[in-house]
């Protein structure tokens, strides 16, 4: 299988550029063990993310093939492709080859307080109904892999923006019965650079390889900012 | 490191990713939004300066009746029901309808657009077309026309008034 | 007040729809003076419902359409100074053709 893979070394390229590769795959072959089979055998200086293998760290996300994927989550044969061709998240600087920065992203998730506001913390157990848990069962799924930001066009033009991920957890917490951060937390996403700027493309939810529907919460938070402005219970 | 502004420009390969209908929805309701505000501003000030007499009025009337302005008429009519049956869908979406189907109310949304714009279109082109078939046709059917209408319109129009 | 940006935005605009419902029914359907010459509008806008829904038609259209040239301004990379810069210009060229729209409404009411 021909792999193609978008290349670019800061200290040599003024430009990127791409690197073709023959790599063995059979059965069960996943995108990020053919990366790695690359690394071993032909290019030890292809660089790339990776921790878990398992899809629960976020730290493979790339573009291939026309679309935002985790490579270890990606099995080649379901590609149903003759050649696999190996972007970076699209729109993020890049650091080298695959390695995006992400300091915009997780400087804006940190801007969301992506942590429980309540009082007596560590004192005492926190309970919560099951049906309480299971509403935000979706937004919990979230690994933080960046491939609804580097997807959604308000992104794109406007870098102040939050981006889907951090309104995502935002409403994980706002919409959490243990979290007690109440107006204050919705006051975070309320400014020009907060919920506002979403415009329902749903990108992040046709992007994200844990198909979470992150318009869903995003939408949510707005309804809880005009019930407070027009003076209801958020 | 390395700023990927043409990245997405010089590689085909990214664009099909982003061309599904929530992006549509969205590009094509920006743009008919931004045609319609510029047409209002030149209508608002192509009626304010015909506006000065009925004669100066009614001269600027005979140009916009050319078949040239009829066409781009009926562009505006296009661009008026996608942003208006498109709002309500974006409504929808506020509320907090239809979220997890957007997909299937995206296309819901092109069929009522288009479904009207074909009623719509042909109402607005019909005379233009009648006039080219026949000319008198077109002259005598106007008049039948708005006779039917000034008659059908008595019960409506006793009903509007007593609201 | 961004959100109340929004907040008014749907609104109006689904007043738009309504008051656009309105005028088209009464333009082709009930209205007296079918053709549109300046003899006709004047007849037209002698009917209340009429008036009131071009009037409301102005007014909406204008708030709807700058406010949303604003939305579509601020979705790119623009300062807070320059955004306030904006809001006021938007203001200002929302009035300013209200005032230029309304009297011709009122020169056909004369006729």
């Amino acid at each position: 299988m021909q792999f193609t893979v978008f290349r670019f070394d800061p200290e040599v390229d003024r430009e990127p550029r791409y690197s073709t590769y023959q790599v063995p795959v059979g059965e069960g072959t996943t995108l990020l063990e053919a990366l790695l089979w690359i690394v071993d055998n032909v290019d030890g200086s292809l660089s790339f993310r990776y921790a878990c293998r398992e899809a629960i760290c976020g730290a493979c996300a790339m573009f291939v093939n026309g679309k935002h994927r985790l490579a270890c989550k990606t099995q080649i044969k379901d590609l149903r492709a003759d050649e696999v061709v190996v972007h970076p998240l699209p729109h993020l600087p890049i650091i080298k080859d695959l390695v995006v920065d992400m300091s915009g992203f997780w400087e804006k998730y940190r801007a969301i307080r992506p942590y429980l506001i309540a009082e007596g913390l560590g004192e005492r157990e926190l309970y919560q109904s099951h049906a309480d848990r299971q509403a935000i069962d979706e937004m919990l799924n979230c690994i933080l892999c960046a491939c609804c930001y580097s997807s959604c066009p308000m992104v794109w033009t406007n870098p102040k923006y939050l981006g889907p991920a951090a309104l995502l957890k935002a409403y994980r917490f706002a919409g959490d019965t243990r979290d007690k951060g109440g107006l204050e937390r919705l006051k975070l996403v309320a400014g020009e650079d907060g919920v506002w700027r979403c415009h329902t493309v749903f990108n992040c939810a046709e992007a994200c390889p844990k198909d979470i529907n992150i318009t869903w919460s995003i939408q949510a938070l707005k309804r809880k900012l005009a019930r407070a402005a027009v003076g209801l219970r958020p | 490191m390395y700023k990927p502004r043409g990245v997405f420009m010089r590689n085909p390969d990214l664009v099909p990713a982003y061309l599904r209908p929530g992006m549509w929805g969205w590009i094509l309701h920006r743009v008919t939004g931004l045609l319609i505000l510029f047409y209002l501003l030149l209508h608002i000030w192509v009626i304010g300066r015909a506006a000065v007499s009925p004669q100066a009025f009614d001269a600027i009337m005979v140009t916009l009746g050319t078949p040239f302005w009829r066409v781009l008429e009926v562009g505006l009519l296009a661009c008026v029901l996608y942003h208006g049956i498109n709002g309500i869908r974006i409504i929808l979406f506020d509320l907090g309808y239809g979220i997890r189907v957007h997909r299937a109310w995206w296309y819901a949304t092109m069929a009522v657009v288009v479904v009207l714009f074909i009623i719509g279109a042909v109402h607005m082109l019909m005379p233009l077309f009648a006039a080219v078939v026949s000319p008198a046709a077109a002259a005598a059917g106007p008049a039948s026309g708005g006779t039917a209408l000034v008659a059908g319109a008595g019960p409506a129009a006793a009903a509007l008034a007593a609201l | 007040m961004r959100t109340w940006a929004w907040i008014l935005q749907r609104a109006s605009g689904a007043v738009l729809v309504f008051a656009l419902g309105l005028h088209w029914v009464v333009q082709h359907h009930v209205s007296p003076g079918a053709e549109i010459t300046f003899a006709g509008v004047h007849l037209k806008l002698q009917w209340l419902l009429y008036l009131v829904s071009d009037v409301l038609l102005l007014a909406f259209a204008l708030f709807h359409g700058l406010n949303g040239l604003r939305t579509v301004i601020l979705d790119f990379r623009v300062s807070p100074s320059a955004a306030a810069v904006l809001t006021v210009v938007l203001v200002l060229v929302g009035l300013g053709a209200l005032l230029y729209g309304v009297p011709p409404i009122m020169a056909f009411l004369r006729g």
